[in-house]
Formats: C-alpha cells, sequence, structure tokens
C-alpha cells in the first residue's frame, strides 16, 4: 500500500502538510528521498520542476516564510515529482485568494494536459470546479448528478452553477474529476 | 536530500524542542563519565575510602544508566507523539512502517552519539576539577588527570547500548492506527475530562494515609512502614494527578459566579485540558524530584551527624588502662612519642576513676575527682566544676543525656564506703566520647573522694579503679594512624568477640570523625550529582510539555489578542497557566519529602540522638530557589516566543 502511495499516487491538501523543519527544496524532493532515487536524479528534478513551477526564487526557504500560493505551489511540486499516475486535491484552493488560486488552478490542468495525470479534486468553488472536464455533484454525502465540460470554460461554469441553484442553494459540495 | 539527510534535518531543525532534553542527556553521559574516571584511576587503592568512593560511584551509575533509560524513553515517547501529525504526511507521501522506524532509529542515534559525544567532552574538560573537589574531599596527596581508553569505552559503550535500547522500543509506541488519526494530530485529546469520582476520593485518601503513617512512625515500625508508606503514596500521587486535581477543578468550574469571571474563565478551562494532558507527566516529575529531595536531604542529614559528632568527642585521644596492664606506661609514651614527631600540640590529663555501687539505682558508678576533672575541663577551656562535700555533678555522654540528666536530682549513697552523695547538677559539655564512659559518672569534691577506700563490691582492689588518660589535642583532626598498632588490637579482638588478656581500651576519635566526615562527603558528592540529573530531567519533562503545546498556545492567545484581551491579562493568563505546570509537582513533592523526613528523623533518633531539621529546611530552600528561577526563565522565553507572532 505505502509503495502504491508512493510511485502512483500523488496528495495535494487545503492546508498544504509540508514539513517545517523542511526547506522548499527538501519537501519536493521528499518522496524521492523516500524511494531512495540517487541525489543527482533528485537535483535535476527537482531544478527542472522549480522552474515550471516557479520556485526557483525560494527553495531555500522554509514553510514558514513563503506565501500561501507558493506553498501550495510546493506541495503540487511535491505531488508531481515522483511522476504519479493520479493526483489527489482536498480543496488544493481553499485557503488560496483568487489570484493564487487561479495559479494553482492553470497549473493542475497545465500538468493534466503535459503529464498525462489524472486528477480528482474535490472542491466547493464552483470556479474550480469549471477548470474539470468532469464534475459529479455531491450532496449531503449522495450523489446527485454529474455533466461533463465543453470548450469553454465560462459556458461550463454557468452550467455548473445553474446545476448548484437545482441542488438548493446554500453550501454544496462539488467532486470533480478531471480526465486528461 | 538522502533519507540519512532528512533525519539529520529533523534533529537539527527541531533542536528547540529537543533543547531540555538533549541538556539533561549530556550532563546524565557527564557525569557518568567523571564517574568513571574516578573509577578507573590508576592511582585509586584498596583503601578504606577510596574503595568507598568507587563503589558509591559505581552504584549511582547504575542508578543513572537506568534513570536516563526511563527518562529518554519517557521523552521520546512523548515526542514522538507530539509529531504524529509530521509522521501521517510522510506516510501519506508513501513512507513504509520500516522507513519510518528506520527513520526513528536514525534520528535517535543521532541525538545519542552527539549527547555522548558532548557529554563526555565537557566531562573531560571538567574532570580535573571534579579531581579537586574529590582529593579535597578524600583528602589524597594528589589526584591527577589520566588518559586512557576506560572511561571513555565504559561511557560510550553505555550509552551507545541505551540509546539502541531505546530507539528500538519508542519506535514499537508510536501509533500507526491510521495515517488519519496521525494527520488529525496530537492535539485531539482534548476530550471533555472525566474524572471518576470514587478514584478521586482514593487519590486523596491513600495520600492522607500515607502522610498519617509517615507521621506516626516509631522506631519499632519503621522498617515495615518503609515497605508500605511508598507504594501507597506513589499510587495516591498517581491517583491524585490523573483524578483528583480534575474532580477538584470540575467542582470550582460549576460554581458560575467564580469561574465566569474576567480571564478566570479562559485560565481555568485551558489548565483543565492541559492538566489532564499532563497528568502523567506531572506524575513522573513528581516523584523524580521526591527522590532527588530525598537523596540529598538524606545525605545532608549525615553531614549534620558529622556536626555533631565534634561535639559529642572534644577529647583527641582516649586511653583507658585497666587493672594489670603491664604496657600503660610504655604505650603513652608511645603515644606522645607520635605526637611529638607529628610537631601536635597536646595535652594529657590522667583521671584516677574509682567504681562505687549507688544505692539509688543499684549500678555501679565511676567516679572523678573534682582537682583531676578541672585540670581536663581548664585543657578544653570549659569551666571548672566546684562540687561541696556531699555534692556531686553528672557527667553527660550525649546532648540528649545532658537535657535529661540536668532534670534528675538524686539522693544515694555509695555503698561500699557509706559517702552520702545529693546529686541535683549536670556538668553543662560533653567531655568523654560516648563509649569510653559509664553511663553513671559523677564529679565529687576531692574530700569524698578520699573518703572513698572500699572496693567495688565483689571486685579486688585494683579491679575497682581504672585510670583514664585523657589527650586534648587543639588540631585533633590531624591524629590519623596515631595509635595504629593500638587500633589494630583494639579491632581484632572485637572481630573476634575475645577481649581476655586486653587491659587497656583506646580510641581515636579524631581518626574516626576523619573517615566518617570523608565517606559521607564523599556520599553526599555523588548524591549531588545524581540529584541534579533528576532534577535537570524533570525540569526538562515541563520544558517539553510547553513547547510542544507552544504552537497551538500561539494561535489561542493570538485569537484572545483579537477578542480585545490587553497585555496584563495575557500575563495574568500565562502565570495561571505556568504556575501550576512548575509548582504543583513541586509543591506535592515537597510534601512528600517533608513527611518523609518526618520518618527519617524517627531513624535518625534511634541511633545517633540529633535533629536533621536545619539541614531538611536548607536542602528544601535551596531547591525551591532554583526551581523559581527556573521558573521565571522558561516564563520569560515563553512570553517572547507567544509574542513573536
Amino acid at each position: 500500500m505505502a509503495l502504491f502511495r508512493r510511485r502512483k499516487l500523488g496528495f495535494i491538501f487545503q492546508d498544504f502538510n509540508l514539513l517545517q523543519m523542511l526547506t522548499v527544496e527538501e519537501n519536493l524532493v521528499l518522496p524521492l528521498t523516500l524511494d531512495y532515487v540517487p541525489v543527482n536524479d533528485m537535483a535535476t528534478r527537482v531544478l527542472e520542476l522549480a522552474k515550471r513551477l516557479d520556485l526557483t526564487p525560494i527553495l531555500h526557504k522554509r514553510p514558514n516564510e513563503i506565501s500561501g500560493g507558493e506553498a501550495q505551489r510546493t506541495a503540487i511540486g511535491r505531488a508531481l515529482i515522483h511522476k504519479p499516475a493520479i493526483i489527489l486535491a482536498d480543496e488544493p484552493t481553499g485557503n488560496l485568494d483568487s489570484k493564487a488560486s487561479k495559479d494553482v488552478l492553470d497549473l493542475l490542468s497545465r500538468v493534466s494536459a503535459n503529464e498525462g495525470a489524472t486528477i480528482v479534486m474535490v472542491t466547493h468553488d464552483p470556479i474550480a470546479a469549471s477548470y474539470c472536464d468532469r464534475v459529479l455533484f455531491i450532496k449531503d454525502g449522495e450523489f446527485f448528478n454529474e455533466i461533463y465540460g465543453d470548450e469553454r470554460r465560462q459556458t461550463f461554469y454557468q452550467r455548473i452553477l445553474n446545476v448548484l441553484s437545482l441542488l438548493g442553494g446554500n453550501v454544496n459540495d462539488l467532486s470533480a474529476t478531471r480526465l486528461p | 536530500m538522502t533519507f540519512r539527510q532528512l533525519a539529520y534535518h529533523n534533529v537539527f531543525r527541531n533542536r528547540r524542542s529537543y533543547a531540555a532534553f538533549f541538556l539533561a542527556s549530556v550532563v546524565s553521559v557527564m557525569v557518568f563519565f567523571v564517574y568513571s574516571m574516578f573509577i578507573f584511576h590508576p592511582l585509586f587503592e584498596e583503601d578504606g575510602l577510596q574503595v568507598l568512593a568507587v563503589r558509591g560511584m559505581f552504584i549511582a551509575e547504575v542508578v543513572l544508566y537506568i534513570f536516563t533509560l526511563f527518562f529518554l524513553f519517557y521523552s521520546m515517547s512523548a515526542f514522538l507523539q507530539a509529531r504524529s501529525k509530521e509522521f501521517g504526511i510522510l506516510m501519506h507521501l508513501g513512507m513504509t512502517k520500516k522507513q519510518l522506524n528506520k527513520l526513528i532509529f536514525f534520528e535517535t542515534m543521532i541525538l545519542g552519539s552527539v549527547s555522548t559525544v558532548a557529554g563526555i567532552a565537557f566531562g573531560f574538560a571538567f574532570s580535573k576539577f571534579f579531581f579537586m573537589i574529590g582529593r579535597e574531599i578524600m583528602e589524597l596527596e594528589s589526584l591527577p588527570l589520566y588518559v586512557s581508553w576506560q572511561p571513555f569505552a565504559l561511557t560510550i559503550g553505555a550509552f551507545a547500548s541505551l540509546f539502541i535500547i531505546i530507539s528500538v522500543i519508542s519506535v514499537a509506541f508510536i501509533r500507526t492506527k491510521g495515517i488519519l488519526d496521525l494527520l488529525q494530530g496530537y492535539w485531539k485529546v482534548d476530550e471533555i475530562t472525566n474524572a471518576s469520582r470514587w478514584l478521586s476520593f482514593l487519590g486523596f485518601l491513600l495520600l492522607g494515609i500515607s502522610y498519617v503513617l509517615a507521621s506516626v512512625v516509631t522506631d519499632e515500625t519503621v522498617y515495615t512502614m518503609v515497605l508500605i508508606i511508598p507504594p501507597l503514596a506513589t499510587l495516591g500521587t498517581y491517583l491524585f494527578f490523573t483524578h483528583s486535581v480534575h474532580s477538584l477543578l470540575n467542582f470550582y468550574k460549576r460554581r458560575k459566579g467564580v469561574y465566569w469571571h474576567k480571564t478566570r474563565l479562559v485560565s481555568l478551562a485551558e489548565a483543565s485540558v492541559k492538566l489532564k494532558d499532563s497528568a502523567q507527566m506531572f506524575f513522573i516529575v513528581t516523584i523524580v524530584s521526591t527522590v532527588a529531595f530525598l537523596t540529598v536531604g538524606t545525605l545532608a542529614s549525615f553531614m549534620s551527624y558529622t556536626g555533631d559528632y565534634r561535639e559529642s568527642n572534644p577529647l583527641g585521644l582516649v586511653y583507658i588502662s585497666f587493672d594489670g596492664n603491664s604496657k600503660e606506661l610504655q604505650h603513652i609514651e608511645g603515644l606522645t612519642a607520635e605526637l611529638e614527631e607529628k610537631e601536635l600540640a597536646y595535652d594529657l590529663v590522667p583521671l584516677v576513676v574509682k567504681r562505687q555501687t549507688s544505692t539509688f539505682t543499684g549500678n555501679d558508678v565511676d567516679i572523678i575527682r573534682m582537682s583531676e576533672f578541672n585540670r581536663l575541663a581548664a585543657a578544653l577551656g570549659f569551666e571548672p566544676a566546684y562540687p561541696d562535700r556531699g555534692e556531686a555533678l553528672f557527667i553527660p555522654y550525649s546532648k540528649e543525656s545532658l537535657k535529661e540528666l540536668g532534670k534528675s536530682q538524686v539522693q544515694t549513697e555509695l555503698m561500699e564506703s557509706g559517702v552520702e552523695l545529693s546529686i541535683d547538677q549536670v556538668y553543662p559539655h560533653i567531655l568523654f566520647p560516648v563509649h569510653t564512659v559509664n553511663f553513671n559518672s559523677i564529679v565529687v569534691n576531692d574530700l569524698d573522694y578520699a573518703a572513698i577506700d572500699e572496693p567495688l563490691q565483689g571486685y579486688a582492689d585494683g579491679e575497682s579503679t581504672f585510670t583514664y588518660y585523657a589527650f586534648d589535642i587543639p588540631s585533633w583532626e590531624e591524629t590519623v594512624a596515631i595509635g595504629s598498632d593500638l587500633t589494630a588490637q583494639i579491632e581484632r579482638a572485637v572481630e573476634q568477640e575475645d577481649f581476655s588478656g586486653l587491659n587497656f581500651f583506646f580510641e581515636n576519635p579524631g581518626e574516626d570523625y576523619r573517615w566518617f566526615k570523608s565517606s559521607f562527603a564523599i556520599l553526599l558528592f555523588i548524591g549531588v550529582m545524581v540529584a541534579a540529573v533528576f532534577l535537570l530531567a524533570a525540569g526538562s519533562f515541563i520544558y517539553f510539555k510547553l513547547y510542544t503545546g507552544l504552537e497551538r498556545d500561539r494561535k489561542q492567545y493570538l485569537l484572545l489578542v483579537r477578542l480585545g484581551m490587553t497585555e496584563k491579562e495575557l500575563g495574568r493568563i500565562v502565570n495561571r497557566q505556568l504556575i501550576p505546570q512548575f509548582f504543583l509537582p513541586w509543591v506535592v513533592a515537597l510534601l512528600h519529602s517533608t513527611f518523609a523526613f518526618i520518618s527519617l528523623q524517627v531513624v535518625w533518633d534511634e541511633f545517633a540522638e540529633l535533629s536533621i531539621l536545619g539541614e531538611m529546611i536548607l536542602v528544601l530552600t535551596g531547591f525551591t530557589i532554583a526551581q523559581v528561577l527556573y521558573f521565571y526563565l522558561i516564563r520569560w522565553r515563553y512570553i517572547a516566543h507567544l509574542q513573536a507572532s
């Protein structure tokens, strides 16, 4: 089970779950460390990933010295570094402002498109959901409806809102799946 | 970053949490190493004192080892528990249980090797200093520093094995029920405190019983009580912290008029959560502190015994010659020659003592002539005694007898010679060591003395008198080894329980005193160092608890400040929180020790009449001052960290 987690899954959390004792760089390579990947490989992969995620300037900072968006980008980097097949994201934008949220969601879209990883994301946010290919609506723990994305994100967003109003207004769970 | 580097970062970047724990381990290693330096010292011989020192230190090393094992085990498992969220993240990322064990093993070994190296380094650096103390105490010519592989090997071997044991067992105690449990972290345990009423009552009851038992101990029951009281008190303490305290707090909380009052609401609610969380820690700190107090206190009471010894043994040497002692002159000349050779000033007063039977008690009485007695008193710098004809003074043999004899008034007649005496005073100083004088000894007027002309009933003329040679030697502690052949003869007779053919008695209180004093000083020296390790460990438990809760406390204070709490009120809340953490176990430990000392006093009363009250107050005050200083130090750091956010 641990090996499966380590090699096939990547996790992203609402509250980032970075290790406070480690620098950004060290947090990024942690999954590789657990797999005893040679140090040179780790170093090249970190540099490449950091460039893509725009983390290069903060590589040697500790998690308490960086912003929420940076922390979430680090967490995404940590989830990506071992090239997992599935990335599980639990409210990845829950603790971020709209600018940082947009960065994170764009990043996830790109990852899904370029790396061919399936991302399963749980969110309350219709905007976040609109980035997905397929959205499953869950109300109070029960499956409610499902819609598929279309070419334009704006119209998909409108459709999601329509379903939400059908769901009965208030606070709703949105479960979204993005298929590559 | 390799796997090992991960372990390394975990330790070194967590150093603030590890600090107290690390300090206690370093001091423990250091003390252990210093003892080893003594034990393997090439100049130590098979001499009485040095054998005692080596044995004492060996026992202390064993105690230290066992204690450090428990201390590290407890701290380590508490520490790992506090890090459960971190382990949860690691396992979420796919760390296997095996890898987790390996990580913890590495971390413990890093910590262990750093503290062993640091402890040995400090120990070696300070060993010259400790050797100087040791040399003073054991009165050796010199105790030079030496370098040998043995102390290093012993210390490294002992602590390497210790840390390996710790890392293996503490791993087994991480709860890995589920990753989610771990992720939710350590503070999940803040549930509402449910104290069992029955157990709280039992806690008070057990403590009460042990205190009562401790205060009514007599010298007959003391040995059974030693077996009964400590387990009772330990169990009582445990229940007290796990249940009784909470019942008290709940009782307090139920009175809303008192509870919902200003900052009390916050601080009481906080206190009950913290107390519950720290109940076991409090229990351990209390027991460890009690043991430390008792160790130092008991050893300090030995020191009061040595202080008392000087007062009850003012004579430098005592030689008593009985009837038929052909070597009397030879021995006395030998002793004076030895004293002169060592260039010691002395005053020799021979006292011819007559023995008679008292009609009052029916026992035999030793009678000393006033003129001879006053010569001795003058030599010692005490006032003379002038009993009139028909009067006499008691001669006290101990402090206790001084008090008792002062109250008694006796009309008696010396049966054999028909001399009538009224005895209603006691000479106010102790002149003779306790074993060298009859419990019934008196000073009489020279005329009365001359009137004693009949021998003691059933004895010949010569047998009913003896000569007591009292040596007054101002520098009496320098008499070591004087008359060693006489001491050897006495010792041999005592060993074989055969006093026939031994027509004299010899005692060298100076030498005895030196021996007592040095051996007690050695024990105190050993005990204080062990107690210091104990107290540091107790302190580090408290420090550790505070630091694991710091992050959470900081968030809470931030919230309170936003709700409009002033800085002054914040200070008050911090005090309310820290004071119980620091002083609750402390007060309980002080109470425990006080009652233990009451029992100890009974034991002391049995074989040496002296009071240990002064020493006890000194020891307990000293510890309290240290604790208060520690409190202010931690409080200062704690508030600084809280406000750093």
